[in-house]
């Protein structure tokens, strides 16, 4: 028997067919090849500041969570009493406008790149369901102000919410519920998409022009 | 597959004369063109420093607006016709509220969508009976002896005519000067006039919020019924009004004072101020079942024939990749483009 | 500092163009997006601190 056999078939006791450990390593590999994660190099039409926008939507959001979270150690209303605490609700209300702002530039950038082309439909779907998602997360954050502008705006919005019926499970009249859709629900879900988007984004690599060949 | 990121390219073909290039039927692999340093790492985190510095800029010289919010006892100091009045029209059954339907009560069918009872099929999920808005505060506070009276002959009453006398109270409430109760003109309105007066005390006296939102837990959070009872009102609007935040003035998206709101709402906000929408009894859900179909197509907006062509016919895309295009420049076209791949799987 | 957060707490500025209106604020954000948009078009990228051209090809 070669040595070389037997090295072999070591190998393969080591590396059992059906290690679950192995099969998620593997997929994850097939997902976004090593290399391709955080590559050092780009290719050479990523040449406009466009491309920065994304990227600043993501530096946005860690400064939307972190402001949130130093808001949540105070609790609901120290915001209102407190002028530390009113800054920190000024530096969430500034970075969410700053992310809204450079999301929606970055989904014009994509737009008129076509972006979705070569198989990159999912990582478009899954930037507008970013979207939506965020427009919902800031609407329960106006509602969890506990001030006058969220007395009026779940008076208003009970009635959209309602008119499709969904108003009892999702009760914006309740700033209970609302507070913890907007700290807890919805953020993980937004971190969920957000990571989905940018593993697709890398999976792909960056859209090509419009026009390009093969090769060039 | 490892190696892609840092694949070797090959030189860009030239394109002879009188041969041009077979116009790409299909987008090219990303990873197999020419390549350049680019750190993406030091990319992030200088987005992340211009946005927390930009943000502390924006915090500090802007600040952010903070309204403090109505209280039963501010809304009775400010307009204590307009609470003697919402107290009438809940005993009346005339009020917003009470006039709901799902999923508080089953007063109206509710909005419906190309005749689909939607709010209708959501169900009476959080029953909401608006007079008890209004006769639970006043049985659990220490009432006077007339407002016990009050509330006995209320009990003792038919139902309709417990609706008369509200009735009666509210049109002439709404006929004397200012709402003024004080002005009514006398009537039979039974134990009304003494109930609504009483319910106006109660919520001078600081004590409507907890008794509306507790509802026997020693922790209240769910405000349902006291939003209810304060948007049945008037003050509430016309407080918002005067901010700008009114439904009809583009009011979703506003802040108050002058802070900039929720401008991404503009188009859901939008639908409301037009026709037929403006003018709808079913505007929610009318517009709800819109902004989700459009919604839908933004998301599949790559699959929709026109649409998904028109940034290879708007040229904003040469703009972008201008430096590539220079060094890239298109074939001419001899003969007609095939199917030139916008479509996401090609 | 002071007097621009005055400035904003004031009562709102609102503009109108017929049946159109929009908040002073709200205009200037979707505006300042546009400009910032504009602007990510046309200023050339050249060499940023985290994008270098080494003549554009590594074999």
């Amino acid at each position: 028997m070669s040595g070389a056999g037997a090295a072999a078939r070591r190998e393969t006791a080591r590396r059992p067919a059906d290690s679950w450990t192995r099969a998620l390593r593997e997929r994850i590999e097939r997902t976004v090849p090593p290399g391709q994660a955080l590559p050092d190099r780009q290719p050479v039409f990523v040449s406009s500041w466009i491309y920065v926008f994304g990227v600043l939507t993501v530096a946005s959001l860690v400064v939307v969570v972190a402001t949130g979270c130093v808001l949540a150690v105070g609790g609901v209303a120290w915001w209102h009493v407190s002028s530390l605490g009113h800054f920190v609700n000024s530096l969430h209300l500034w970075s969410v406008e700053l992310f809204f702002g450079f999301m929606v530039i970055h989904l014009w950038g994509k737009f008129w790149m076509a972006a979705w082309r070569g198989g990159r439909l999912l990582t478009w779907v899954t930037g507008v369901i970013a979207f939506v998602t965020s427009i919902g997360t800031a609407f329960t954050g106006y509602l969890s102000q506990s001030n006058f502008d969220s007395q009026w705006i779940s008076a208003e919005a009970k009635d959209g919410i309602n008119a499709i019926g969904v108003g009892a499970w999702f009760n914006v009249l309740n700033p209970g519920q609302m507070l913890l859709w907007h700290v807890v629900l919805l953020p993980l879900a937004i971190g969920l998409i957000t990571v989905l988007h940018v593993v697709l984004v890398r999976r792909h690599g960056v859209v090509p022009p419009i026009d390009a060949r093969d090769g060039e | 597959m490892s190696e892609v990121a840092t694949h070797t390219p090959t030189r860009p073909r030239q394109t002879r004369p009188g041969r041009p290039h077979p116009v790409a039927t299909r987008t090219p692999d990303s990873h197999s063109f020419a390549t350049r340093p680019y750190d993406l790492v030091k990319e992030f985190v200088v987005a992340l420093a211009v946005v927390a510095l930009l943000t502390a800029a924006l915090a500090a010289v802007f600040s952010s607006p903070d309204e403090r919010s109505i209280t039963m006892s501010g809304w009775a100091q400010a307009a204590p016709a307009d609470v003697v009045a919402t107290a009438t029209s809940e005993l009346a059954g005339t009020s917003v509220s009470a006039t709901y339907g799902a999923p508080y009560n089953t007063a109206s069918e509710g909005q419906k969508v190309l005749g689909i009872p939607l709010q209708k099929w959501g169900g009476v999920r959080i029953p909401v009976d608006s007079a008890a808005l209004v006769l639970d505060p006043l049985t659990r506070a220490a009432a006077d002896a007339p407002t016990k009276a009050a509330l006995a002959a209320w009990r003792s009453a038919p139902a309709g005519t417990r609706t008369a006398w509200a009735t009666a109270y509210g049109d002439a409430l709404a006929k004397a000067p200012d709402g003024n109760p004080a002005a009514v003109a006398s009537g039979s309105y039974g134990p009304v006039p003494v109930l609504a007066q009483s319910f106006l005390a109660v919520a001078r006296s600081g004590g409507l919020e907890g008794q509306l939102a507790a509802s026997g837990n020693f922790y209240g959070g769910d405000q349902t019924r006291t939003i209810l009872l304060l948007s049945d009102g008037a003050y509430l609007e016309d407080t918002a009004r005067a901010q700008q935040l009114g439904g009809d003035q583009w009011g979703m998206m506003n802040e108050t004072g002058n802070y900039p709101g929720q401008p991404w709402m503009w188009l859901y906000t939008f639908w409301y101020q037009v026709a037929p929408f403006s003018t709808s009894d079913n505007a929610d859900a009318q517009v709800w079942g819109l902004m989700m179909v459009l919604t839908l197509g933004l998301m599949f907006l790559p699959l929709i024939p026109g649409l998904r062509d028109v940034p290879r016919l708007v040229p904003v895309h040469r703009l972008i990749w201008r430096d590539w295009y220079r060094e890239h420049p298109p074939v001419r076209r001899d003969r007609p483009a095939p199917k030139t791949g916008d479509e996401p799987g090609r | 500092m002071v007097r621009a957060a005055a400035v904003m707490a004031a009562s709102p500025h609102v503009v109108h163009w017929g049946w159109f209106r929009i908040e002073l604020a709200n205009l200037l954000i979707i505006l300042a997006m546009v400009v910032v948009f504009v602007i990510a078009m046309v200023v050339p990228f050249g060499r940023s601190a985290w994008a270098r051209d080494d003549s554009g090809d590594r074999p």
